[in-house]
């Protein structure tokens, strides 16, 4: 009996939440009538898909978000890594003020500034830009932080034992610190890639041009006209292939992404 | 966890200048896009702040992010713990129930809340026809006034509590063993070592949750902006900040939304203040 409630209870807390997910996947390959007629598996179609293909520009809208998650990781990383180092290891004045600068930004979402923030994108006309919309999350609290703890979990001596062959802080941090923080960087790159491609409320107020869009925004603008229709299978193909590549990943690399997610917790 | 640095170092002889090259790209970035937008609120919308304290929208609009995060904070913050509780382990079925009951994080909002829209539909969703042959009456938990910012919220909370699931779990795993084991010497029952040490010793974590749930519960509207075009029939699921971006980008009265940006300024900072102190040790001293 306690055997039985060991496996069975995680399993009917856990299986429900699994439905909607799975039906969306069927609904993506049966055919609008036969949805609405509350038939299932009895038809196969890829028209959905088809269609969902033809009218919102899935092929635009995934490289537009590629090169927003990737290119915003990449101008991410070398400031976060820096601060991060910085707070970690130098010791200098208004070190306190500095940190506490940066932590009161977890607490300030860009989102929570949307208003404001749109204003100075605006002003430095950068409005209807892939770059505005990248750039309020470059200087990224939660990455610091996090780097900043796999820091400090090294062992100073290695770094001191490489200041005494000469090695600057830049070389230091290159050679002896930063291979050591992987892990981190990678669980950081991971929470920093999936948060932002699912974003929506920031692209879709910086974003005008169609051929700039997301495919968060994208998705949901083809959900607005579709399901006015009923189209059910058509929003159901469009989900599908917004979230396909994350749910591709998190299949594949399942513990890589829990492990991730867990981190982002910073030690409360 | 010992505090094995806890002895400062030397001063580093570093460059005064080499630290702020360090710093800058973040600091910039910071002083850009966090600093000089609450600035540029404060300016624009300072005049209007009187006009917009004394809107009985912006009091509506409180009244409701009030109720829903009164709903969603302790509905995920609960949802998170129960199920941490259920798959701590390592057993495959444990693993895999993890697994599935995490995924809702990974999925974008606007695909999660669109499927939701299906089963919610007000004439043919599976939702609202099974809620209505079960009361015996016309249900739309979507469209009916009264159960749209409850509804939304459910949506929310199926969303995020995966994630807090993963913290608590982290918390589990840092309460010492010994504990346990001489609690069940003393003949301790399930429910006394739940309340005795684990519910105690899980209390920064508790606390950490509530904060973090909090926050997300304040700054994401993406599933409202789905389920709900406008912040529902009436805007009985307007929340703030689709309040905000309503006042904003849909009738584009940016100075009165640059006033309420201060309003919800302010709010984050009070949550800042008052969550830093006790989390600050854990976050500052971390090792």
């Amino acid at each position: 009996m306690r055997r039985l409630l060991a496996w069975g209870l995680p399993l009917l807390v856990s299986v429900p939440l699994l439905l909607p997910a799975l039906w969306v996947l069927v609904a993506a390959v049966t055919p609008t009538y036969a949805i609405n007629l509350n038939q299932f598996f009895r038809e196969w179609t890829w028209e959905n898909f088809h269609l969902a293909l033809a009218s919102a520009n899935f092929p635009l809208l995934y490289k537009n978000t590629v090169m927003y998650t990737v290119g915003l990781l990449l101008a991410q990383l070398p400031a976060v890594i820096l601060a991060a180092y910085a707070l970690a290891r130098f010791r200098f004045r208004l070190q306190r003020a500095i940190f506490y600068l940066i932590l009161f930004q977890l607490f300030l979402p860009p989102v929570a500034l949307i208003v404001p923030n749109f204003r100075i994108l605006t002003a430095l006309g950068l409005a209807d830009t892939l770059t505005g919309v990248a750039l309020p999350y470059i200087g990224s609290a939660t990455g610091v932080f996090l780097l900043r703890q796999g820091f400090r979990q090294i062992p100073i001596e290695l770094e001191e034992a490489a200041q005494l062959d000469g090695a600057g802080p830049l070389q230091t941090l290159w050679y002896v610190a930063l291979p050591l923080v992987k892990p981190y960087i990678a669980a950081f790159s991971l929470v920093s890639l999936v948060y932002h491609w699912n974003e929506f409320l920031w692209p879709l107020v910086v974003i005008n041009s169609p051929q700039k869009r997301l495919l968060s925004v994208g998705f949901a603008s083809f959900t607005r006209s579709a399901e006015s229709g009923a189209e059910w299978g058509l929003i159901a193909a469009g989900a599908v292939l917004v979230a396909a590549p994350l749910v591709v990943a998190f299949v594949c690399f399942q513990r890589f992404f829990i492990e991730s997610f867990a981190h982002t917790g910073l030690r409360g | 966890m010992l505090s094995q640095r806890a002895t400062p170092r030397p001063p580093s002889r570093v460059p005064w200048w080499t630290i702020g090259l360090f710093l800058a790209p973040t600091l910039v970035f910071l002083l850009v896009f966090t600093y000089l937008p609450i600035g540029y609120a404060l300016l624009e919308g300072w005049p209007h702040l009187k006009e917009v304290l004394r809107s009985p929208d912006t009091l509506r609009a409180a009244r409701i992010t009030l109720l829903y995060t009164f709903v969603v904070v302790p509905s995920t913050v609960l949802l998170g713990l129960v199920s941490a509780l259920l798959v701590e382990g390592t057993t495959r079925v444990k693993l895999f129930s993890r697994a599935v009951l995490f995924h809702p994080v990974i999925l974008p909002m606007v695909a999660f809340a669109s499927m939701w829209l299906y089963f919610l539909n007000p004439t043919s969703g599976p939702l609202t026809l099974g809620l209505s042959a079960l009361l015996g009456r016309r249900v739309s938990p979507l469209t009916d006034v009264d159960l749209t910012l409850y509804t939304v919220a459910a949506v929310a909370v199926l969303k995020d509590f995966g994630l807090y699931m993963l913290f608590f779990l982290a918390g589990l795993q840092s309460i010492p063993r010994q504990l346990y084991e001489a609690a069940l010497v003393d003949g301790a029952g399930a429910w006394v070592r739940f309340t005795r040490i684990t519910l105690p010793l899980l209390g920064p974590t508790l606390f950490f949750v509530g904060v973090f749930a909090t926050m997300t519960a304040l700054r994401n509207v993406d599933h409202i902006w789905i389920l709900t075009p406008q912040g529902g029939v009436t805007g009985e699921a307007e929340v703030f900040l689709f309040h905000i971006y309503m006042v904003g980008f849909f009738y584009y009265n940016l100075p009165k939304a640059s006033a309420l940006s201060i309003l919800f300024f302010f709010l984050f900072t009070l949550i800042a203040l008052i969550s830093i102190p006790r989390i600050e040790k854990g976050i500052y001293y971390a090792d």
